[in-house]
């Protein structure tokens, strides 16, 4: 496969991204989002102050499980309890961030709003919502299959962690313009899925390359959280400031992909103002 | 809009439903753990560190019991064994605390740290015991025997044995002998069999549990140790004899069969039984047990019982054999040396040489072959032929000091430094022992054998070498090293007595 031409498209739909970052309208919808899963990290991590531990003291348990109330399993389980609430946040609040950035880089792009088929908004949000939990649950059951290991094994810990991320890079290959149809094109939810899942076809290699660079800027700090494992009792403050670092990373690789996928999607759509 | 509004109340009225103690045992947990990485850095620094910062590591840990206990208003809430955990966690909190007051000879705090124990946890059996525990080996290592059997007679009484648990029940088992002991100290009648009848008809009874087979097993080995304690050996060779039977059968093995066949055999040999049935038995034991670990020194055992008898060709033989079967067992050395040994009491010197230099070129790293350069000297000496002795010595000296330049570090090292020590003073060079002394005690140093070799460097240096000021000098030097102990003050008191002109 010729990597060349797709490595240059998507350089060219990084260029556009750079071009418009110092917007700040664009940051503030996935600034938004990570700021709350900021609060919830801290939630997690300060469950057990004496004004917290009756509401967060459940949602430890909920997330984390009966041994998560104890130290220092609390500390290795927070990078486990962190991915399932923002899983949570995900198909709760992430679908608006990812909306709003979407039209506002469309907007940045100069795509005007008059143009296209425009739905109700309150159709575009349901509709969204509904993408962005066909996504998640979609990463979750591949997540399942990819990263099956036996219980307890090192390195099943590692192919689980590389199963999850498979899972997520497909499933985000396979809806990464899913949000520009609806909200540019006006499509359906089933014709923006297939929509998406055409045009990542028929740019697979550009696709992948545009989901899985911002989806490396975040590996570090995931890979880190299982390293730091060993040290959660001795080196609590280190694990959290290494998922918060993650959380920061999410939230530029999210503005990235979004920026990326819709340049695309607009140059192939041929939406121009 | 206002339904969403109702939902998120609704979850927070449920979320809010947590016990606030959760947190509570989290914090407990958290500094639980600090403070014990504290104590484990503390307890792993080369030099000790001052007793300052282990009182405020004791504070530390009672401070944590304090934070932990739960309000003494605040009615437990037993679903939720809240309660309990945080009772454990003070407990293990201040059991800590009392540990580190013990190591700093603070039994005042001690005391009072078990007494609040015994008030604060009169609830929770299993913390009580853990305390009478405690409390007891405590009075024990203060000399307070009484004060231990009542501790441990308590704990009899409260607690079934769970040998192999952990917790109380782990530990009941032997206390019934620990108190036969020391009510046998007490009355300073060590072979007076009446201090361990109750212990004995505990034991008997768990013996016979076929409920708990690991339990009878156990009950048994105990058994076994009172008739050996008392010299019983008849009885405790059957005593073993069922404890191997009863090992044999139990699935997981909690002690190894093939021991307590050799501990039977052991016994027996005590019973002065005729050479034919020391020898049946050792057959048997290595026939049943031939990879054993034990089986080599079974045969040891047997030859050097059959030596004791003045049987040395039937301890010949048993040895030729154990060389022969077992040539890579670790008693092999003890075998050549025994071996050598009796050939010289034969008057088969050359033979004897033979084995000593087997010995030392194959095992030169062993106690065997560290001591075999005294017995040649030895052997001189009983011939009266003074040059070979001397030649001798001065082979096992260079010998004694090849093996401490090569091996600086090894489990012997010690060993060979007081042979050396001791050929120099056979050899009349005195100076040189006294140094060499000098030099073990400051490797040495802070061990229980620092003083002793103080001592004898200051006496040798006195009686002779006749260096009083020499000896002056050293006692100066062990007063220093060791200013508040018995020898320290000694030490004070001899300077004084050799400066009035007598020796030490």
């Amino acid at each position: 496969m010729d990597w060349f031409r797709p490595l240059g498209i998507a350089g060219l739909a990084w260029r556009s991204v750079a071009t418009v970052a110092d917007r700040r309208s664009l940051w503030t919808p996935a600034l938004i989002v990570a700021a709350s899963q900021l609060l919830v990290l801290l939630v997690l991590l300060f469950f057990h102050l004496p004004g917290l531990v009756r509401v967060a003291g459940p949602l430890v348990q909920l997330l984390g499980g009966e041994s998560a109330t104890h130290y220092p399993a609390h500390i290795e389980a927070l990078p486990g309890m962190l991915d399932r609430a923002c899983l949570a946040l995900e198909v709760l609040l992430a679908w608006v961030a990812l909306g709003a950035t979407t039209l506002r880089f469309a907007g940045a792009y100069g795509v005007s709003q008059d143009e296209g088929e425009w739905a109700g908004a309150r159709h575009d949000a349901v509709a969204l919502a509904a993408i962005v939990a066909l996504g998640v649950a979609a990463r979750l059951g591949l997540s399942a299959v990819l990263a099956a290991s036996p219980v307890g094994s090192k390195l099943g810990t590692w192919a689980g962690l590389a199963g999850r991320m498979c899972a997520g890079l497909l499933v985000q290959t396979a809806l990464a313009y899913a949000a520009a149809f609806l909200l540019l094109r006006g499509a359906s939810i089933r014709d923006a899925v297939a929509g998406s899942l055409r045009l990542a076809r028929r740019n697979l290699a550009t696709t992948l390359i545009l989901v899985a660079v911002p989806a490396a800027l975040v590996l570090p700090s995931l890979i880190a959280a299982q390293l730091l494992r060993p040290f959660a009792a001795t080196h609590p403050g280190l694990v959290a400031g290494v998922l918060a670092m993650r959380v920061g990373l999410g939230a530029l690789a999210t503005v990235l992909l979004v920026g990326s996928a819709t340049r695309l999607f607009l140059s192939k759509s041929r939406m121009r103002r | 809009m206002r339904s969403a509004r109702h939902l998120a109340w609704a979850v927070l009225l449920l979320l809010g439903c947590a016990n606030p103690d959760l947190g509570r045992r989290y914090r407990a947990e958290r500094d639980l753990l600090n403070a014990d990485l504290r104590y484990h850095a503390l307890s792993g620094t080369p030099r000790r560190p001052d007793d300052a910062r282990w009182r405020g590591l004791a504070a530390e840990y009672a401070a944590i019991a304090a934070r932990s206990m739960p309000d003494a208003d605040t009615a437990p809430d037993p679903g939720s064994g809240l309660w309990e955990q945080l009772q454990q966690i003070a407990a293990r909190a201040l059991f800590t605390s009392a540990q580190i007051h013990a190591a700093l000879q603070d039994s005042v705090r001690v005391d009072q740290i078990f007494q609040q124990m015994a008030t604060a946890f009169a609830g929770l059996p299993e913390i009580a015991g853990e305390v009478s525990l405690s409390r007891g080996r405590i009075a024990e290592g203060r000399g307070d025997l009484r004060e231990a059997i009542e501790h441990y007679e308590s704990i009899v009484r409260d607690f079934r044995p769970n040998p192999g648990e952990p917790g109380i029940g782990g530990a009941v088992l032997p206390l019934p002998l620990r108190i036969a002991q020391l009510r046998a100290r007490l009355a300073l009648a060590a072979d007076d069999s009446s201090h361990y009848a109750a212990a004995r008809t505990y034991y008997r009874r768990l013996a016979t549990d076929m409920a708990s087979p690991r339990l009878a097993a156990e009950a048994t080995a105990l058994l076994a140790d009172i008739a050996s304690e008392l010299g019983h050996w008849a009885e405790a060779a059957r005593v073993l004899q069922r404890l191997e039977r009863q090992l044999k059968g139990l699935r997981p093995r909690t002690r190894d069969p093939g021991e307590a066949r050799f501990a039977a055999v052991e016994a027996r040999l005590h019973l002065h039984a005729s050479q034919d049935s020391m020898r049946a038995d050792i057959d048997r034991l290595v026939n049943d047990y031939p990879r054993h670990q034990l089986a080599p020194r079974a045969l040891l055992a047997l030859a050097n019982e059959l030596a004791a008898r003045g049987r040395s060709d039937g301890a010949l033989q048993v040895l030729d054999r154990l060389l022969q079967e077992y040539r890579t067992s670790s008693v092999v050395p003890d075998a050549l040396l025994a071996k050598a040994q009796l050939l010289e009491q034969e008057g088969r010197w050359k033979e004897a040489v033979g084995a000593y230099r087997t010995l030392r070129s194959g095992h030169p790293v062993s106690l065997a072959a560290l001591r075999c350069h005294l017995d040649i000297a030895d052997h001189y000496l009983r011939e009266g032929n003074d040059y070979a002795r001397m030649e001798a010595l001065e082979q096992a000296q260079r010998a004694y000091r090849d093996f401490l330049v090569r091996y600086p570090e090894n489990p012997y090292t010690y060993r060979a430094w007081e042979f050396l020590i001791r050929t120099l003073t056979l050899q009349q060079r005195h100076g040189e022992a006294v140094d060499e002394m000098l030099r073990l005690s400051e490797r040495v140093a802070g061990s229980s054998k620092e003083p002793q070799l103080l001592m004898d460097a200051a006496r040798t240096a006195a009686t002779q070498l006749g260096d009083t000021s020499r000896a002056i000098a050293i006692l100066q030097q062990t007063a220093q090293r060791l200013p508040q102990t018995r020898i320290g003050t000694w030490s004070t008191h001899e300077i004084d007595r050799l400066r009035g002109g007598s020796t030490p």
